[in-house]
């Protein structure tokens, strides 16, 4: 007998048989039943064998989010630089930073809500995105004169001095998120806390949608009113008004609102021939009467004074029927008022169905310096189910804002996208929602076209797809939809820690005299262009014909010593302005990352290659071991040890002729070099003999002219001595640009400082630089505690140097990149210690030296935005949160090149 | 690894081949054993298995001590301690908050405030519910004599540890696990296609009907009662009956069928539950391994239905209010185990009263389920809802007994009458199917497999249909 395991094993292998058949087979995927198998093979079998405990150990090294990363605000008019006294020698600081925005909550228990929130967030990985500040107002030139959110935070500045007469209000509209008040409630909290409460504010006779919902923007109401609402199949056409929903009551409906401390009551209305009576009453006083029996239909309010201590106003009709819309409750001094009005269902069409007029009217009386729109989340359903479009989600949104902004032109304007959601699929995975990138990026578009501000919730949540984290965290409701009211809670701190932000951001730099570490302004784009004026006439005749040299030498660390900013920049340039080949290329190891048509280099025999990081003798009392080529590198030759470069292999212009230039240092002992140009020994000049050296070593650039643009540079040491080389250069004698790459890995400005000075004027002679741009910072960055002074005093001495060997020369700073580093706990990645003062120390240093100043960092998005790039595709950054990829280092470079080509040529 | 994933299909693919190739040795086929039960169980929390590895070894040095103890109050008192420690580790990881939060509460109340401290955050091992009851259970047999003391460690591991088992029951009394586990198991052509059929039987189950259920109507509903119809909620909560049976037993049929691949035989979990007359016919018919253990375990030690009436009573809602809770950390679930202690203790009483009906009618019968029915539904909805509020608006929803079944998709209906036909439909039927399936040639049978494989694929990515009367 056949062993009977067999015939359920043969099943058994049948089975696998056909799914790896049927998988690999070229079938439909729903008859496949491993997709993935044909184009993945290795993921599929590891995902189905080995726990995902054990596959996400070998995925890539993705490291959590960074607790809540600051971006930059893109496209921000940056605040006049010149407004940062330079000769000052207090700090000026703007106090934007999240920590800032909380710390205006003054110890109170916002503050302690908001720490925890903060720390909730942190968690989640959320993001403390910046509210983009739009523009409400340009010059003839373009330029924006006021920022969307100005009317709003001058209000503030006025209640804040004591200036205001009347209380300051916002107006938040939306759909249920905004119903329920959970986002709401803690906005309104913390403005209320920070610039005075002004009372509830507007209140629904009861909830649009009865016995769903809170009833804490609501009155406490009888079950007779009749609740007709916008966002019902059929509404009433002509009477609702601002709040998307009218009451009608007759004798026996009351709605009771506690007062919470108001003390004036305005209670909004419809008059109509034959309307009711309402009676108005203060803790069951009453204190008024209103007749809407008026002959025109038309929207109404009446306003009463409530006697101190009013714990409950209630209104109630007392015979035929009325209409009321609701009731705003109010301090009489000056405080701020946040008004919610959220209706579940609601986007931006069903917004626009109430009565023109009667929204029109209430609008204006409310009179709300800010206006926040928070929508798209049922434009996503309805695009879920097919019933719009992109097109037509753009133009409902232009429509309705610029409705808005129509009717009260002087209110700001605020713009939120929609939240991240998700949807099950029938396994119960949580997958999410389609689209709400699109209609959140849409929403950005037409909200900065229309003149307001925007702020992105969902990249502020963190991103697409995080409302799986959301709901296993049980911050989000499982219709994947709405947030419970801790996550709603935590929207809600976002959203008024960027509108913060933006408002200290607003209030500009500030005088400190001491304190904590703070944030320097920095904004993305070219500053100090005007200090280029001397490039640009040199650019300018280059392009109009001249035969001249231009050219650029960039000095810094890894950055640059990676050669893709450079190589970028080089080929940039050389597309605008004409390329005169490689330039200068320190003597070292063979290496690839050179292109083979530029520069080839080689280096043979007993030699050892030294950096000014690495092999400092602090001991050397001759000073001679801190002469180092341009970059920071010097390679020793033994005797027979060979260098050579090989330039211009793939150079097109046969007719050119090449300049071949060799950086060495003298000194008696050294090595009797031989120098073969293409392979043909040729001699040294003389050396100079008063040449300034240190000690008895001088550096000696030596150049040779030839026929031709291919030529390879040898030199090799007959001994005895070491020979020491620095580098070479080739440079056709063509108009052009010539932009030398100068970096060394590690390097901080305190490190370039220590070169020795007759080494860097020699070599800086010979480069003969017009532009010199300095890309340090990063490495600065990266120190406990950066020494803005000692960074000053640093770049001083440099630039005594500098200017001794380049007369005349400009310079700009590239701002360092942004930074972090691993949390000490391990909990994640934090900002670099000094990457702030880093920022603003460059700055600054531009400023004092009269250089100009871009800002990496600002460009790649601010704080936080290494972990961005390193997350994008293709990655932009390394995962050591210091370096970029190539495609990194080039987008930069393609973005400093833009800003700097774009400055130079503004102003024909 | 869940019993419905593609992993656990290769995974017992592959322990099956290694388990069959050293089957006739018993070492070798219990350290297959061992080791395929440890990594199933790893794929859930490797680090829990410290936990498991410990019970084991306690209750292997528990059987040794009371082996050798011939004093009948040492043999108690180990075998108390083991009990208590068992359930002290179980309370800790899946109480310790639920208690704490309640003695804040308490203290609270009466004007003592201890601030909010922090959450104990302890990680509930995964199965460790079921797995302390196979400990208690496999102790207590050693004490009453019921069980050897002669076996190993390893064995003792073993018995908990049994990757079928391991997460959800059934609830094994480890004898006679550890029983099969010394004799050379064999596996009849027959038997290795039951074991397959039933395996896809309770993944269809599953994926087919349970989830479809939940995601397509019950979670739904229960997130946001207020915005749907009284109908709709109604549906839901049968639906929610629905699925927890479908669900359930289609977990315990993988189980069983798995097991029955390595040539063990587990016990049934249900049969036909709201067939059930009555309610102690339901808890009879319901999850019967639990309910056997608690009967066993719990019922009887506190004297059962042998005492004085207020006693049984007392018993019987003491066993259902801890066996309610045993179900989850919140006390909603000792306000469903009470609910049911409290129907039980009704229907005790008027049986005492009226006397216990010998026989049912056909009218009493169908009166019988309906209500049996019913009450198991409505309870249920205590069971389901995320807090007790909820629960209370999901009541209030359906009482407002507002028409309208619009958010009811027709694949949602399709997973809903075929629930109700599949329950309703003969055994035999099943059967049948199943004999089918077992004549089935190999090939034959690999395409029936990998075809239900592929339907049950294509509708667990449908999207399920949001809401339609409010969409936010």
């Amino acid at each position: 007998m056949k062993n009977p395991v067999s015939v359920t094993g043969k099943t058994l292998l049948w089975v696998a048989a056909l799914a790896v058949l049927l998988s690999l087979a070229p079938l439909p995927e729903a008859l496949r039943p491993f997709p993935a198998l044909a184009s993945e093979p290795g993921k599929t079998v590891a995902s189905l064998t080995l726990p995902p405990r054990v596959l996400k150990a070998f995925e890539s090294p993705r490291r959590p989010e960074p607790p809540m990363l600051a971006g930059a605000p893109a496209g921000v008019e940056a605040a006049d630089p010149d407004a940062l006294d330079v000769e000052d020698t207090g700090t000026w600081v703007t106090r934007d930073r999240p920590a800032d925005a909380i710390a205006g909550l003054a110890g109170g228990p916002q503050e302690a809500s908001a720490r925890d929130l903060e720390a909730l967030g942190a968690e989640l990985g959320v993001r403390h995105m910046p509210i983009e500040p739009g523009c409400r107002k340009r010059d003839a030139e373009g330029t924006c004169t006021e920022e969307a959110l100005a009317p709003f935070f001058e209000a503030l500045r006025a209640l804040g001095d004591g200036e205001a007469e009347a209380p300051v209000r916002a107006l938040h509209l939306g759909d249920s998120l905004i119903a329920s008040d959970h986002i709401t409630d803690i906005i309104r909290e913390r403005l209320q806390a920070r610039h005075g409460d002004g009372g509830p504010g507007w209140l629904f006779v009861d909830r649009p949608t009865r016995g769903a919902g809170r009833k804490v923007r609501t009155g406490e109401a009888t079950d007779g009113w009749k609740i007709e609402k916008i966002t019902e199949a059929t509404w009433p056409k002509g009477v609702i008004g601002l709040s998307g929903v009218i009451y009608t009551g007759a004798r026996g409906q009351t709605s009771a609102f506690q007062a919470r401390g108001a003390q004036a009551a305005e209670v909004w209305f419809r008059t109509r021939s034959g309307g009711g009576a309402l009676e108005l009453r203060a803790d069951g006083q009453q204190v008024g009467r209103i007749i809407s029996d008026f002959p025109d239909d038309a929207p109404a309010q009446a306003r009463v004074e409530l006697p101190a201590g009013t714990k409950t106003f209630s209104i109630a009709a007392t015979d035929r029927e009325v209409q009321v819309y609701g009731v705003s409750l109010e301090h009489t001094k000056p405080g701020l008022v946040y008004d919610s009005i959220g209706l579940p269902g609601s986007t931006a069409t069903v917004l626009m169905r109430p009565d023109a007029a009667t929204f029109k009217h209430q609008l204006r009386q409310r009179d709300p310096s800010l206006i926040v729109l928070m929508l798209g989340g049922n434009e996503a359903f309805e695009l879920s189910r097919k019933r719009t479009d992109f097109d037509t989600i753009r133009k409902d949104f232009r429509t309705l804002i610029t409705h808005l902004r129509g009717l009260e032109p002087d209110a700001a304007c605020l713009v939120s996208g929609t939240l991240d959601a998700g949807v099950r699929t029938m396994s119960r995975d949580v997958v999410p929602r389609a689209g709400s990138r699109e209609i959140s990026d849409i929403i950005r578009e037409v909200a900065l076209a229309e003149g307001c501000a925007y702020w992105d919730a969902l990249d502020a949540m963190g991103g697409v797809g995080v409302t799986k984290t959301w709901l296993e965290r049980k911050l989000m409701h499982e219709d994947l939809v709405h947030p419970r009211a801790r996550g709603a809670d935590l929207i809600g701190h976002l959203f008024d820690i960027a509108l913060q932000r933006a408002y200290l951001r607003w209030q500009g730099p500030q005088r400190v005299e001491s304190g904590e570490p703070l944030v320097m302004e920095d904004p993305r784009g070219l500053e100090g262009a005007e200090h280029l004026a001397g490039l640009k006439s040199k650019l300018d005749a280059l392009k109009s014909g001249a035969r001249s040299r231009v050219a650029f030498a960039q000095l810094g660390a890894s950055h640059t010593a990676a050669h893709f900013f450079t190589d970028a920049m080089r080929a940039r340039l050389a597309a605008e302005y004409g390329g005169r080949g490689r330039g200068y290329v320190a003597a070292g190891r063979p290496t690839k990352r050179f292109p083979a048509d530029e520069v080839v280099r080689d280096l043979k025999g007993k030699w050892a290659v030294l950096d000014a990081i690495q092999d400092q003798d602090p001991t050397d009392l001759t000073g001679r071991s801190r002469i180092w080529g341009a970059n920071g590198v010097r390679t020793v030759l033994e005797a027979n040890a060979v260098t050579s470069w090989s330039f211009c292999a793939g150079c097109t212009d046969r007719e050119a002729r090449a300049r071949l230039t060799l950086h060495f240092l003298e000194t008696p002992d050294m090595g009797e070099p031989e120098i073969l140009l293409d392979g043909k020994a040729i001699s040294l000049p003389p050396l100079a003999g008063d040449a300034p050296g240190t000690g008895d070593a001088r550096t000696r650039v030596v150049s040779w002219e030839q026929e031709g643009p291919a030529h390879t540079l040898e030199v090799r040491n007959r001994g005895p001595g070491p020979l020491t080389v620095f580098g070479a250069s080739s440079e056709l004698l063509r108009p052009g640009i010539v932009y030398d790459s100068l970096g060394l890995p590690t390097a901080t400005v305190f490190d370039l400082e220590k070169f020795d000075r007759h080494a860097f004027h020699a070599q800086f002679q010979a480069l003969a630089p017009d532009l010199v741009l300095f890309f340090y910072g990063t490495n600065e960055a990266a120190l406990p505690e950066l020494d803005v002074e000692a960074l000053r005093r640093s770049y001083d001495e440099v630039f005594k140097r500098l200017r001794a060997a380049s007369p005349g020369v400009a310079c700009a700073f590239i701002g360092p990149t942004d930074r972090m580093e691993e949390a000490p706990d391990g909990s994640g990645w934090v900002t670099a210690p000094s990457m702030d003062a880093s920022v603003a120390g460059v700055r600054q240093v531009a400023r004092e030296q009269g250089c100009a100043f871009w800002s990496a960092r600002a460009e790649m998005g601010g704080e936080g935005s290494i972990e961005k790039w390193l997350h994008t595709t293709p990655r932009l950054a390394h995962p050591d949160h210091v370096h970029l990829s190539q495609a990194g280092y080039e987008k930069l470079a393609n973005a400093f090149a833009d800003a700097l080509v774009d400055a130079l040529n503004e102003g024909g | 690894m869940y019993f419905h994933s593609p992993q656990f299909i290769v995974f017992i693919g592959l322990a099956f081949a290694l388990y069959w190739g050293v089957a006739q040795w018993r070492w070798p086929r219990m350290l297959v054993l061992l080791a395929v039960s440890g990594a199933f169980y790893a794929s859930f929390s490797p680090w829990m298995l410290a936990t498991v590895a410990w019970y084991a070894l306690l209750n292997w040095g528990a059987s040794k001590l009371i082996a050798r103890s011939e004093v009948s109050w040492q043999r108690r008192a180990v075998m108390i301690a083991v009990v208590v420690h068992h359930l002290g580790i179980l309370c800790t990881f899946k109480y310790g908050d639920l208690f704490r939060l309640t003695a804040v509460g308490a203290l609270r109340l009466v004007g003592v405030d201890v601030g909010d401290p922090e959450p104990l955050g302890l990680l509930l091992p995964v199965g460790l519910s079921f797995i302390t009851f196979a400990a208690i259970a496999s102790v207590v047999e050693v004490w009453r004599g019921n069980s050897g003391t002669h076996y190993n460690y390893l064995e003792h591991l073993l018995s908990l540890l049994f990757f079928p088992v391991v997460v959800s029951g059934p609830i094994l009394r480890p004898e006679h696990l550890l029983q099969k586990l010394n004799e050379v198991p064999t596996l009849t052509p027959e038997d290795g296609g039951r074991g397959m059929f039933r395996i896809a039987r309770g993944i269809a189950k599953k994926l087919l009907i349970a989830d479809v259920l939940a995601a397509g109507i019950v979670d739904r509903v229960y997130a946001h009662p207020a915005d749907f119809t009284s109908a709709e909620t109604a549906i839901a909560t049968i639906a929610y009956s629905l699925q927890l049976y479908f669900d359930f037993s289609g977990y315990t049929d993988i189980a069983i069928g798995s097991a029955q691949l390595f040539g063990f035989k587990l016990p049934e979990n249900f049969n036909k539950p709201y067939h059930a007359r009555n309610l102690f016919e339901f808890w009879n018919r319901w999850h019967q391994t639990l309910s056997n253990w608690l009967r066993d375990y719990l019922y009887r030690p506190m004297g059962g239905s042998r005492v004085s009436r207020p006693r049984v009573l007392l018993n019987l809602m003491t066993v259902m209010f801890l066996g309610g809770l045993w179900h989850g950390s919140d006390w909603r679930f000792a306000a469903w185990g009470f609910i049911h202690g409290v129907l039980l203790c009704g229907l005790r009483a008027w049986w005492w009263w009226r006397g216990k009906p010998k026989e049912y009618t056909l009218a009493g019968t169908v009166m019988g389920i309906t209500v049996t029915f019913t009450a198991v539904v409505l309870s249920r909805i205590v069971f389901r809802a995320e807090d007790l509020g909820r629960a209370l608006e999901v009541v209030q929803q359906m009482l407002l007994f507002t028409p309208g079944l619009a958010n009811v998709q027709p694949v949602v209906w399709v997973a809903f009458i075929g629930a109700i036909v599949a329950y309703v439909l003969p055994a035999r039927l099943a059967t049948g199917a199943q004999d089918v399936f077992v004549k089935m040639p190999a090939p034959v049978r690999a395409v029936a497999l990998v075809g239900l494989g592929l339907l049950m694929r294509q509708i667990a990515t449908f999207e399920v249909q949001p809401y339609i009367y409010f969409q936010f």
